[in-house]
């Protein structure tokens, strides 16, 4: 029905800072909420889709993370809860790939957790928290640049109470 | 069927009442952040009158709620709050995010982590029932999922009657008697064989608690001060999923007796399990003159009338009477 000239398989996006993205659909599917959306669309729209909260460089690095894992088998419809794993492996070229500066892994994340890709988001918190272990609270205060808002007696409370689980 | 400040989008019919939904869903942006439940019920009812609504009943069956869509919707929809103009940081993650993160940590950096500052304290375990899980404070699943599965736990420790301050016969104190207590690895093999559960590393390296450090004092008896605080180990639960019955019984030489069973509906916690070993083990300390007899102790316990008694002052309230001294 729409007059659909140029490629089927090809699908225009648009992110926040108006810049215009072609991709191939197989690879923008990896989204969950573009797929829906192309689905319940029907293929019936020839106007690019607006990302209004993702920008061209963060967009270009996430559609460079789901052109690697576009053959990648489904996620099973299992809940969280059921594929939440311990394990912070990491596969190796997600562990190349996540090798940006802090800004950018919060931004591929948002940007994950807003286009639901589900197992994009899960490599970028599981390098955030590979970033967490093993690092003392300062060090992780100094790692993530946050303010401490605790007065010592109150930190103090807080690590004598838990204690035990130290030294481990 | 169409609304009046979407002439802009005139041009395709389907596409333009994805963008009116669009507009609809800023609007009610402009006045709240987050959308009341109200709000949404307006804005499925309006659309409902229209064509889009076909799309919404697409995924209504996709999905487990239609609200879910609608915030989706919401979010697509909308910029970020977020100033562009500031650097971002690991705390302007929603909260959902900075969990899952913390989710992929194990218990003891979850606890290390609540000393960052007080966002991550409060976030810890917050509302999320998996990190309350991980804590060992709650089960993330009704109990109910997990009533067919054996609840019952035997805790088996010896009094073991050899006194540690033999140069000193008279030194007595409750280290001196905590010293003697073991959780038997008899026990330990059972936690092997019942791998559905997982145990707090409190019940796991349970020896490690209880024996003292090199001052001769128990661990855990030290640090049991106010648990205002809820992330607290007294506020543990044994295991996860929960027992709802923990038995503690003590050995002495091959024979093993049941001292208490401890019951919870909701679980047993390790509170109840250490208030009630370190009664009984006051006990101990208190009705024994001199460490030579505590092995006729021993044989009088025996007979103990605590089946089934679980708060410890009722167990002191049942032992004095029945000791003959």
């Amino acid at each position: 029905m729409a007059e659909a000239s140029s490629d089927k398989n090809m699908i225009d996006l648009t992110t926040s800072d108006n810049a215009p993205i072609k991709v191939e659909r197989k690879v923008v599917e990896r989204s969950i909420l573009i797929k829906n959306l192309l689905e319940d669309l029907a293929g019936e729209t020839t106007e690019a889709i607006p990302i209004p909260n993702v920008n061209e460089a963060v967009m270009k690095k996430v559609l460079e993370w789901c052109d690697h894992h576009k053959d990648d088998p489904p996620a099973t419809q299992d809940d969280d809860s059921d594929s939440r794993k311990k394990s912070t492996d990491i596969d190796e070229w997600d562990q190349k790939f996540m090798q940006v500066d802090q800004e950018m892994l919060f931004e591929i994340i948002l940007a994950a957790n807003y286009l639901d890709i589900k197992a994009l988001l899960d490599v970028g918190c599981k390098t955030v928290a590979n970033m967490i272990k093993g690092k003392s609270p300062d060090e992780i205060r100094k790692t993530f640049n946050i303010q401490n808002d605790f007065t010592p007696e109150e930190e103090e409370q807080i690590r004598r109470e838990n204690e035990w689980a130290e030294d481990r | 069927m169409s609304t009046t400040e979407n002439a802009v989008h005139a041009g395709n019919p389907r596409f333009s009442n994805f963008t009116r939904f669009a507009a609809l869903l800023k609007d009610s942006m402009s006045t709240k952040r987050a959308p009341t439940s109200t709000q949404l019920r307006r804005l499925s009812t309006q659309f409902e009158v229209e064509d889009l609504s076909q799309a919404n009943n697409v995924a209504y069956n996709r999905r487990s709620s239609s609200t879910r869509y609608t915030e989706k919707m919401l979010q697509m929809f909308t910029h970020s709050s977020r100033p562009t103009n500031t650097t971002l940081t690991i705390n302007d993650l929603p909260v959902e995010i900075l969990q899952n993160i913390f989710l992929a940590l194990d218990l003891s950096t979850l606890l290390r982590i609540r000393r960052v500052c007080k966002l991550w304290k409060n976030l810890v375990p917050g509302e999320s029932p998996l990190l309350a899980e991980e804590l060992f404070l709650k089960p993330s699943y009704n109990l109910y999922a997990y009533s067919f599965t054996m609840a019952t736990f035997d805790f088996d420790f010896e009094i073991n009657v050899r006194s540690p301050h033999e140069h000193d016969p008279y030194l007595r104190s409750q280290a001196t008697f905590i010293d003697g207590l073991s959780l038997t690895r008899r026990c330990l093999g059972l936690i092997r064989m019942s791998s559905e559960f997982i145990f707090h590393p409190i019940i796991i390296d349970f020896n490690q608690y209880v024996q003292g450090d090199e001052h001769g004092k128990s661990k855990l008896a030290l640090q049991d001060h106010s648990t205002a605080e809820e992330v607290h180990w007294r506020n543990m639960l044994v295991s996860m999923p929960p027992m709802t019955e923990l038995r503690i019984s003590r050995t002495v030489g091959r024979k093993s007796k049941t001292m208490c069973t401890l019951k919870a509906k909701d679980g047993v916690k390790l509170g109840e399990v250490f208030d009630t070993l370190s009664n009984r083990l006051d006990i101990v300390a208190n009705a024994v003159p001199q460490p030579k007899n505590w092995q006729t102790f021993a044989r009088e316990f025996q007979v103990s009338p605590l089946r089934d008694k679980r708060l410890p002052t009722e167990i002191l309230q049942n032992i004095f009477p029945c000791l003959d001294m």
